[in-house]
């Protein structure tokens, strides 16, 4: 706690790195880095890969971070949509099919993600805990049709085919299942 | 308000699986829906959560250092496998040569593709439009046998109604022909009944002559005595002429038919009561000379009867009356 309460935020750090200050990047990496090999690996699901995705993460975080936009979220959400992005981008050139196509199976989706999430790493273990109630509270069906399109970056129609239902099914089990997630989530992050 | 179909847009937009086509709509709803960008935060925040429930996995430890020195090397965002094995300079064109012309030949048959892909959507429309033309043709061609077979009865309907028209044409010239010889007939008929009049008139001016030289010679005798009186009706005509002081008379009719069998005319002077002039019986110049029965006062009025055969004492059908 006491570390978090001086250590530099996000924003400072991305400014100093704007100015290709090494230090900040190092702190930056020291940081995030965990989460968002944890985040590769679960996309791409291959330890290689997500090496080489979280370079050209943080090769971007050097070269391009003068564009990273506070009013469109916290610095902590940018890296994670490029790890999350790039990630998905490589499973493509690859020619792999996501391992989300297949989807989960309920006892997948009943059993905890993990013992300790890469949240923790990022977020604290209270608030990891919190996260990682909420998201495996979700019904079986809902968290797997929210998985396919965000980590496995399917299509609506792509989803609907591989699990063999209609459009709309799919879209229903998105809405409800991200407005859910909302709502467990709501004031706590 | 943010229906369902909002909401599912701003789920999708969040977790990056919006369609690409539904974005720029998307984003312009965002631009003025403070409500829907609100959503979307929060959705952000949930697919966060979905990528930070992830499960712990740590980086190599070279990692590190190994985005440090390419940062150091200024090589940038080009990645380099560490354990590739480095090609030789000489042969270090080969790939990109390759990729150069994979990529002509992709091009080539991505335009050819694009070219048979137009060619075969004309070939389609045209077809389409001539299945359509033929479509029209045939329509318009059931219309017009449809008329063919409209117009076809009603050409046989007007020959039907011709032929009786030409029936009637037909009767209507007899009966013109036979109205004709009747008009003809009537012609002859009025012609000979214009001859008749005119016979009559004439013997009529005679009687007229005969009439004034008798009331020439009573006037001779004695004009005093004389009573005159006309008797006529539609086609009978009579004249009587009275000698009181000689008590006799003398009547002349024309046109007066024979009486029926077992009747006779009867002639009648009006004194006081009517007193008989005897039964009529005219010469040969239409001429009945009479006397009275009885004494006759004053003859105020003369009138012919149909009676029995040889006269009655009183008069029984009065048929023709003085004024």
């Amino acid at each position: 706690v006491n570390e978090s309460s001086v250590e530099t935020p996000d924003e400072a750090l991305l400014a100093r790195i704007a100015q290709q200050d090494r230090d900040a990047f190092t702190e930056f990496y020291d940081r995030h880095a965990r989460i968002l090999f944890s985040v590769a690996v679960r996309i791409v699901n291959d330890h290689a890969e997500a090496e080489e995705v979280l370079q050209e993460v943080f090769v971007q975080l050097w070269e391009k971070s003068q564009r990273y936009n506070s009013q469109l979220g916290k610095p902590l959400q940018w890296v994670l949509a490029l790890a999350r992005n790039k990630s998905i981008d490589r499973l493509r050139s690859l020619g792999r099919r996501s391992r989300f196509v297949a989807g989960i199976t309920p006892e997948e989706a009943a059993a905890p993600a993990s013992d300790y999430t890469a949240t923790e790493a990022a977020a604290g273990k209270e608030r990891a805990e919190l996260i990682r109630s909420a998201v495996q509270s979700l019904p079986a069906d809902q968290r797997q049709a929210i998985e396919m399109a965000f980590l496995g970056g399917m299509t609506q129609q792509d989803i609907a085919a591989s699990l063999k239902q209609p459009l709309g099914t799919i879209k229903a089990r998105i809405r409800r299942g991200m407005l859910k997630l909302r709502d467990g989530l709501k004031g706590r992050l | 308000m943010i229906d369902e179909r909002l909401e599912t847009q701003a789920s999708l937009y969040a977790l990056g699986a919006l369609p690409p086509d539904e974005i720029a709509a998307f984003e312009q709803e965002l631009q003025s829906n403070r409500e829907l960008l609100q959503l979307v935060a929060e959705l952000r925040d949930a697919a966060d959560a979905v990528l930070l429930a992830s499960p712990t996995v740590q980086p190599p430890a070279h990692l590190k250092q190994k985005i440090l020195n390419r940062l150091e090397s200024g090589s940038g965002s080009k990645i380099v496998r560490l354990e590739q094995p480095a090609r030789s300079p000489a042969f270090a064109w080969l790939p990109w040569a390759l990729a150069a012309c994979l990529a002509l030949v992709c091009g080539i048959l991505f335009f050819q593709q694009g070219r048979t892909r137009t060619a075969n959507s004309n070939l389609q429309s045209q077809i389409a439009g001539l299945n359509q033309q033929i479509s029209e043709a045939n329509e318009e061609n059931a219309r017009t046998r449809a008329r063919i077979i409209e117009l076809t009865s009603q050409f046989q309907q007007t020959q039907t109604l011709l032929a009786g028209l030409t029936n009637r044409l037909a009767e209507s010239q007899r009966q013109l022909a036979e109205l004709t010889a009747t008009n003809r007939s009537t012609l002859v008929r009025n012609d000979e009944l214009t001859e008749s009049n005119r016979l009559a008139i004439a013997r009529i001016v005679s009687l007229d002559s005969t009439n004034q030289a008798l009331l020439d010679r009573l006037a001779a005798r004695d004009l005093a005595e004389l009573r005159f009186a006309m008797l006529t009706s539609t086609n009978i005509q009579g004249v009587v002429a009275w000698n009181n002081r000689e008590q006799k008379g003398l009547l002349q009719m024309l046109r007066l038919p024979p009486p029926p069998a077992g009747k006779d005319y009867q002639l009648w002077i009006i004194d006081n009561a009517a007193v008989s002039a005897g039964v009529i019986r005219l010469d040969a110049k239409g001429l009945y000379a009479f006397n009275a029965v009885s004494r006759i006062t004053t003859a105020k009025q003369f009138a012919i009867s149909l009676e029995k055969a040889g006269g009655s004492e009183t008069p029984t059908e009065v048929i023709l009356g003085s004024n």
